[in-house]
């Protein structure tokens, strides 16, 4: 075999582009099912709760029932999509496929390994969310079609506070079984209390104490009046929840590599 | 002599369990040095310890001349890992395993471009550049990690258990091009089962059990130092003529072999056309020896 040293050049961004990378080519592989579940999913929420729920109340205040459901469903899909993805997505590559002991052994390091997984669950759960709000633009039930692209992109930071809370589920997991918990007391409450199809006010003090510990509704209190009534946003709001939402995401994240650097460095 | 690997008095605890109690050994460069041990022995630990994937508890580990621990980047990326277990991407096909492999490295493309091909082709593979992992069979998997390790062109290889549960011919292909590795003045790290593989392969041999270092030498000096030269294998039960010879000595079940300096009065004292087996005395001898014949399991 020829002798040639290869220039190598591993760095902090050379590693985290490679892992994400590493984890787009596997979902081209498994393109189909994973658009199944990630875009045609959260689209018939949209159907069923716009157009089921719409014909029930027809008017949310002065808006049309599925312009003011939308926001809601674009940060479910978005919220969703991320959770499974850094959860049992992320425990799958390192419990079963011992994906991470792989990359580890290459000189790469773990804060990376998580940073790229985060990373890449965000940009799964932002596609879900596109989906959702392309099929609201073509139905005409965004107001302020110019608030998209803000809207996106502060997507794009939630999902990856999601996934921060996702890895750190899946750093302490120790079978799939226990992820019945995150789904049964994380992901499922925050579908019905976050304030998707309605006002978390509606709510007894207590769920609305709940519902104000998990980053969703912080996240939708931002998005829906943007895509709604932008002028009816205070910049303090909007500073205010997403220090709530990045701090809730930089807490997860350190919990999630102290339990991953023990679990794998036999700390 | 430039060593590649120096272990100095090397322990690692897991709470109350010793995995690793005080080993040390050092691995020169362009060698190929054999950990062997029964499971449980301490041999995992130790390269993981060298890897810097595991810190020591006690003791020194140096890799290039540095702490393992802290070894940098560019230092980590001239080693190469073949593990126990084939962690490969199941769901990615035998190329994209390597390239993707390559770009934890931070190797260009024109570079993998040219070396993912050339690996495969070493590992007997060539045919295989676009079938998916789960497709592959043991032994293939088993080449390709052994590829995968190789995708930097890395100086020390480290290999745990490289032919584990593979046929005969898979073995002889790793075995060939290991050899062909060592050849190019790669410095070679295995832990095996197999001690033919390890006679084979190995310039030096580390026999660890119990988490210490029990002996150490090339094959032919420990079998030199720690065995007779001569082996009989005897079918039971065995004459009088024979036990008086007073030959160490370890029972088979239905067998018994004896250790012997003088072949001559062994076969002397067999009663006329009894079976025997003369063989000469192999590293395996040797590793019974020092680590004794019962099972390990706990």
């Amino acid at each position: 075999m020829p002798q040639t040293t290869p220039l190598a050049r591993p760095t902090f961004f050379n590693s985290v582009c490679a892992i994400w990378w590493r984890n787009f080519k596997v979902w081209r592989v498994q393109f189909w099912p994973a658009i199944t579940s990630n875009i045609f999913q959260p689209l018939l929420y949209l159907f069923s709760f716009g157009f089921g729920l719409g014909a029930v109340f027809a008017q949310m205040g002065e808006t049309h029932y599925l312009a003011y459901v939308l926001p809601g469903i674009v940060a479910n899909a978005a919220f969703f999509t991320a959770s499974f993805e850094a959860s049992i997505s992320a425990f799958s590559r390192f419990y079963l496929q011992k994906t991470y002991s792989a990359i580890l052994a290459a000189p790469v390091k773990l804060v990376e390994v998580l940073l790229a997984e985060a990373l890449w669950s965000a940009s799964k759960a932002t596609l879900s969310a596109l989906a959702v709000l392309g099929v609201g633009l073509s139905l005409g039930a965004i107001p302020h079609v110019q608030m998209v692209l803000p809207v996106l992109l502060f997507t794009f930071l939630c999902c990856f506070v999601f996934a921060c809370f996702g890895l750190m589920v899946m750093a302490y997991a120790h079978g799939f079984e226990f992820f019945s918990y995150f789904f049964t007391f994380w992901v499922t409450p925050a579908f019905l209390f976050c304030g998707v199809f309605f006002e978390v006010s509606r709510f007894p003090e207590w769920v609305q104490t709940v519902a104000w510990f998990i980053p969703m509704t912080h996240m939708i209190h931002i998005v829906r009046p943007l895509l709604l009534a932008p002028e009816t946003l205070t910049l303090m709001t909007i500073l205010l929840y997403t220090a709530y939402i990045i701090s809730f995401g930089a807490i997860s994240f350190l919990l999630a590599h102290r339990r991953l650097s023990r679990r794998l460095f036999d700390k | 002599m430039n060593a590649i690997i120096n272990a100095q008095n090397l322990a690692r605890h897991f709470g109350k369990v010793e995995a690793v109690r005080d080993v040390s050994f050092s691995v020169a460069q362009g060698l190929c040095v054999g950990l062997l041990g029964p499971n449980g022995a301490g041999k995992t630990t130790t390269m993981r310890m060298i890897m810097g994937l595991t810190a020591p508890t006690a003791g020194q580990i140096d890799v290039f001349g540095a702490p393992a621990a802290t070894l940098g980047r560019q230092m980590r990326a001239r080693i190469g890992l073949v593990p126990q277990e084939d962690n490969l991407d199941p769901d990615l096909s035998v190329s994209e395993n390597l390239t993707i492999y390559g770009r934890y490295f931070g190797l260009e493309k024109g570079y993998l471009a040219r070396r993912v091909p050339e690996l495969l082709e070493f590992m007997r593979l060539g045919d295989k550049y676009n079938a998916r992992v789960m497709m592959l069979s043991g032994g293939m998997k088993r080449r390709l990690v052994i590829a995968r390790a190789l995708i930097a062109n890395p100086d020390l290889i480290i290999l745990d258990e490289p032919t584990t549960g593979l046929d005969p011919q898979a073995r002889l292909l790793i075995w060939q091009q290991l050899t062909a590795l060592k050849k190019q003045g790669k410095t070679l790290l295995l832990t095996t089962h197999y001690m033919d593989e390890a006679q084979r392969l190995c310039d030096h041999i580390v026999i660890v059990d119990a988490g210490k270092v029990l002996a150490e030498g090339s094959p032919k000096a420990l079998i030199a130092r720690h065995v007779p030269p001569h082996v009989f294998e005897l079918p039971k039960p065995v004459s009088r003529k024979i036990l008086a010879l007073n030959h160490p000595h370890e029972d088979l079940g239905d067998s018994i072999i004896f250790f012997t300096e003088t072949p001559a009065a062994v076969i002397n004292a067999l009663d006329v056309g009894t079976p025997y087996l003369h063989r000469p005395a192999n590293l395996e001898d040797v590793f019974l020896t020092l680590t004794g014949r019962s099972l390990r399991e706990k």
